[in-house]
């Protein structure tokens, strides 16, 4: 969508398709633990309001699955037997969750699309008591929505450290005794499962170390990869998902890829990694959207972050959260709060908070910016908001007034 | 030229210690709302004197509305307010973490995103504000008087030149039946194009530097005849209005021929490579002026032309710059009513090469020199002066000249004697506009 609107805005007025799989107006896959709780109805979700695609004159076809994709025809093959010619391919094809064929066929369900989230509502009707497997950012949302929604949920963590992509030991210890003061158990340590059995309304799943347990609903949140099977034999590169580069081109010309599919470059190291969240698939979807419209763009590389926000408490990270040899880190807290940034010279390369007053966004453009912070970097860390956003300003004012100086 | 929308503006740096009469107020008024967040949050940094105010920048391209995963955020076409529809908000905070300039009051307690949306229009934040930081710009005050706009894009102009804009403004002020009217200059690449294609699409002529005012003379005096009422507008540099192309100007202005003529002053032959002419300042490095061993750039001030046009006696004299578009289209206006007789509008227009700046610094330039009182802004509307832009604290000319490299090799006794010449500059015209008719 986002590489829809950007070809539009850039003036390019050549006919366009947009294929989805699956059987709904466009969404997005973070807004369905939201559905679960009821924060919002299923309709309310809905990207792009009624006459979009007429707005961007552009054609949506849901429903239809691609199949393969021929680059020496130009074709993108549907499993209906037909298929499409095309000048430009973008492949945003997302991710899938990756659930182990022992869980899925005991009855553990993934979470990811629609059709996830409506058989999760239709399994709650009859059974209260879930488990959530995995400690992921899509674990601990879901977590918590079921448990808003007044169900019995636990999350069974595989290692000692939950959202480990975002939170060093301590932000992560803090998080479960959040969860556990809501009444939501987060056990740490389990390991993978290795061996589950269903029996009736029951789910029993074994572990090692002789864990056991014993569930009525098995979410299994504990990871997903991107959704590039259908492009095997086509000859273009992958890695782990498609390879891009900061032009969101792949190997083969006229074929681009972004998003969750995409393997793109790390802000901070330029190796190419993937990241599969939505901010960083709306910045790579809008430079593939410049590139096929025929403008120059660069991907300056993504970078992990999220906002997380449980129970009335809210806990965000951007960019780096453990340091690295050489690297400096800086830490406040008291019960109440926990705040931590973390510098290499004179540069802000992350931060995390747990319940303090932040605009995270500012944070973000400071790491992005590589905003000269040094003299500033104790102050920062006491009032991240204040500070944050004068120094955005100024590194505003400096881009605007003179790079010469 | 894109859709303007009307804009809060927040001064920097003197709101009160401690003040958060804005948050306040906001609170409220969102509080009727039914939200707990505020769309303005003011900041005071004790440990390094800062306090200020900062709210949403309702961007033309808005990262929260590219991120937002279901479409609550949209951005209005009518009134360019970028608005939160709460049925649809999940209060995920997404906007908040893609909002550069910390736009978003985000609040985990209630799950709820909420923003300035400038009140629908009556933003109440700068109505409470104790030390008038805060004002709201409008821009229908301007839009409502444009036309068409007769420029397409592209010129070959320096990249970051107010030139342009410049002209653009003009002419959609001006409307159409208006004739352009200029010499050789950087404007050529706007009147004449490249090669064998322009961007203009109104009548205009080139002619020679010495002769814009009487071929403008010739033309509007023929369409007079024939009963028709156009505008003859010139858009010529200061070499072609103040040195090469005075005497006819002078001419036309004691003739009190009705044409409008606009000089946007670069202060200096910046076309041909930047040789000095008589509107460059005192000290201005220039090829012909240099600044090198005792030599320190032209050490005479330069000629005051707007007063001398206005010594003419003609109906409409004024100075602008584009920094001050409300100031810059009233003066049009007032040109354009002028029916019988002369009017001459003088335009401070830096230059990137000539001046020595970073290209986006162009507006910043502008307002320096106002603000410093270097470029006072200024009308004589029938013999009657006014300043139209009065600066309550003008800032020493060093904040205008430190952004210059043309001024980089001026010493103490310079800037001293810079300062009083603008000074004593300032006091002529303040004296002029309280002289009674």
């Amino acid at each position: 969508m986002s590489a829809l609107k950007q070809m539009r805005k850039a003036g390019c007025e050549d006919a366009v398709t947009v294929l989805t799989m699956e059987d709904y107006p466009p969404y997005s896959p973070m807004s369905l633990p939201y559905v679960v709780s009821d924060k919002v109805k299923q309709a309310d979700i809905q990207m792009v309001p009624d006459g979009f695609f007429d707005h961007m004159n552009a054609t949506f076809t849901r429903g239809r699955k691609v199949v393969g994709i021929a680059p020496g025809e130009q074709r993108v093959l549907y499993n209906n037997g037909k298929g499409d010619s095309y000048d430009s391919l973008l492949i945003a094809t997302g991710s899938d969750p990756f659930v182990p064929s022992i869980l899925k066929k005991a009855g553990g369900i993934g979470f990811h699309v629609m059709d996830d989230c409506l058989a999760l509502i239709q399994q709650l009707k009859a059974r209260k008591k879930a488990t959530i497997l995995g400690a992921g950012l899509v674990a601990m949302e879901l977590a918590a929505a079921l448990k808003e929604k007044g169900n019995e949920v636990q999350v069974i963590a595989p290692r000692e450290r939950i959202l480990r992509n975002y939170f060093d030991i301590e932000a992560s210890r803090r998080i479960i005794d959040l969860f556990a003061d809501s009444g939501t158990a987060v056990n740490v340590n389990w390991g993978e499962a290795t061996a589950a059995e269903q029996s009736g309304n029951e789910i029993k799943v074994r572990f090692n170390q002789d864990k056991a347990l014993e569930t009525e609903i098995l979410l299994v949140c504990i990871g997903v990869k991107p959704r590039v099977s259908f492009l095997a034999g086509s000859g273009i590169d992958i890695s782990e998902g498609v390879v891009v580069d900061r032009q969101m081109r792949t190997n083969i010309p006229n074929i681009f890829a972004a998003g969750d599919a995409a393997e793109a470059v790390d802000f901070f190291t330029g190796q190419r990694g993937l990241n599969p969240i939505v901010p960083n698939a709306v910045s790579q979807g809008k430079i593939a959207g410049s590139t096929m419209a025929g403008e120059k763009a660069e991907y300056e590389g993504w970078l992990p972050m999220n906002t997380f926000n449980f129970f009335g408490h809210l806990a965000t990270s951007i960019g780096k959260t453990v340091p690295s040899k050489g690297d400096d880190a800086l830490v406040e807290k008291d019960n109440g709060y926990y705040k931590k940034i973390i510098c290499r010279d004179g540069k802000l390369l992350g931060a995390a908070f747990l319940d303090t007053d932040i605009d995270a966004g500012v944070i973000q453009y400071l790491i992005r910016k590589r905003t000269e912070i040094g003299r500033y970097k104790d102050i920062l860390l006491h009032a991240p908001r204040e500070v944050g956003l004068w120094l955005m300003n100024e590194a505003e004012k400096h881009e605007t007034i003179s790079k010469e100086e | 030229m894109k859709t303007f929308y009307n804009t809060l503006k927040i001064e920097e740096n003197i709101c009160p210690p401690d003040c958060s009469a804005c948050r306040k107020k906001c609170g409220e008024v969102q509080q009727d709302k039914g939200l707990d967040g505020t769309g303005i949050r003011e900041v005071h940094i004790p440990e390094i004197d800062v306090h200020m105010a900062y709210t949403c920048n309702q961007c033309s391209d808005p990262a929260c509305l590219d991120v937002c995963p279901t479409g609550a955020m949209t951005k209005s076409e009518a009134d360019g307010i970028v608005r939160i529809n709460d049925a649809k908000c999940l209060g995920c905070g997404l906007c908040d973490l893609s909002c550069p300039y910390g736009g978003i009051d985000f609040h985990a307690g209630s799950k709820k995103a909420s923003k300035c949306d400038l009140c629908d229009g009556r933003p109440q934040c700068q109505e409470v504000c104790p030390v008038h930081a805060i004002s709201f710009i409008k821009a229908r005050s301007i839009t409502q008087h444009f036309h068409e706009d007769p420029l397409l894009s592209g010129s070959s102009l320096c990249i970051g030149c107010v030139a342009e804009t410049t002209l653009r403004f003009i002419l959609r002020v001006m409307g159409k039946d208006t004739f352009l009217f200029g010499a050789p200059g950087c404007g050529t690449n706007m009147f004449n194009g490249q090669g064998i294609r322009t961007m203009i699409r109104i009548p205009a002529h080139m002619s020679n530097m010495t002769t814009v005012p009487s071929t403008m003379t010739g033309v509007k005096r023929y369409y007079r005849k024939m009963g028709k009422d156009v505008r003859c507008v010139a858009f010529v540099g200061d070499g072609c209005a103040t040195d090469v192309g005075f005497q006819p100007l002078s001419g036309a202005a004691e003739r009190n021929e009705n044409i409008i003529f606009i000089c946007y002053d670069n202060e200096g032959y910046m076309n041909t490579g930047v040789q000095r002419s008589s509107t460059t300042p005192y000290g201005g490095w220039t090829t012909t002026t240099p600044a090198m061993g005792k030599r320190k750039g032209k050490q005479i001030p330069s000629k005051n032309v707007p007063l001398i046009m206005a010594a003419h006696g003609i109906p409409y004299v004024a100075t602008a710059v584009i920094a001050y578009p409300e100031d810059f289209l009233m003066k049009l206006l007032k040109a354009k009513a002028v029916k019988e007789g002369m009017s001459y509008i003088h335009i401070l227009s830096p230059c990137i090469l000539g001046w020595g700046f970073g290209i986006p610094a162009s507006l910043d330039i502008c307002r320096a020199a106002v603000e410093t009182n270097y470029f006072p802004l200024w009308e004589c509307e029938q013999g009657e002066y006014r300043l139209t832009k009065e600066v309550e604290k003008p800032k020493p000319i060093s904040e205008y000249t430190k952004l210059l490299k043309k001024f980089s090799h001026l010493e103490k006794e310079d800037f001293e004697e810079l300062q009083r010449i603008v000074d004593k500059r300032f006091r002529h015209i303040k004296a002029l506009t309280k002289i009674l008719l």
